[in-house]
């Protein structure tokens, strides 16, 4: 591959990689754990800690 | 039975891997508007619990619907059966240990969680072995 074309290449890479930065700086940002998910994970802990849904029941948990 | 093996498999991997974030930052953004306030050590412990619990449930359940098959190998079942005999106490000393962080956050506190969650964590790790290396048998 020639120069030229390397270097062009190399300048259309830098191109893009400036253009997507903001972009994943705002994916990282949206990928945030909502108020919603921590609230089901809350409540399943709270369930648990309760046994309030049965854990430890069932006859798979019997020693036989 | 494929159904619960594919999703023992996930829960597995999913623990083992939440495990490994438990002794350092979180990699998890949290909402800081959400429940747990930014705190990643208290979402991670609360995740791994009730992860914990999800895999060994699904561990004992699959030694039981299999037994038969499974009894080739005693250990599957004596495994299953510490985790039948113990798994309450692990994840009641690890809700406990994880309240006394939540009230007063110090870094004793949080050692004695991380503690806690190592327990079943090497309860989780050996549950993973058997059935990585047995669930072919099983129906």
């Amino acid at each position: 591959m020639d120069p030229l074309t390397i270097i062009a290449l190399t300048n259309a890479a830098l191109s893009v990689l400036e253009k997507s930065l903001p972009i994943v700086d705002e994916l990282s940002k949206n990928g945030q754990v909502s108020k919603e998910d921590q609230d089901q994970l809350l409540k399943k802990y709270e369930s648990l800690k309760a046994q309030a849904d049965g854990q430890f029941s069932g006859p798979h948990w019997k020693v036989e | 039975m494929k159904k619960i093996t594919n999703y023992l498999s996930l829960v597995m991997l999913v623990c083992i891997s939440l495990f490994s974030v438990v002794g350092c930052a979180s990699n998890a953004q949290l909402d800081p508007s959400g429940v747990y306030h930014s705190d990643q050590i208290l979402f991670t412990a609360d995740k791994a619990i009730t992860g914990s619990y999800s895999a060994l449930d699904a561990f004992v359940k699959w030694e039981y619907e299999n037994r038969q098959v499974l009894s080739r190998w005693p250990d599957i079942k004596k495994a299953a059966d510490n985790i039948r005999t113990n798994a309450k106490t692990w994840i009641g000393s690890a809700t406990a240990l994880r309240e006394a962080y939540r009230s007063n956050p110090t870094p004793e506190n949080r050692k004695s969680l991380e503690s806690s969650l190592t327990i079943l964590r090497a309860a989780l790790d050996q549950a993973s072995s058997y059935y990585t290396t047995h669930n072919k048998v099983s129906k």
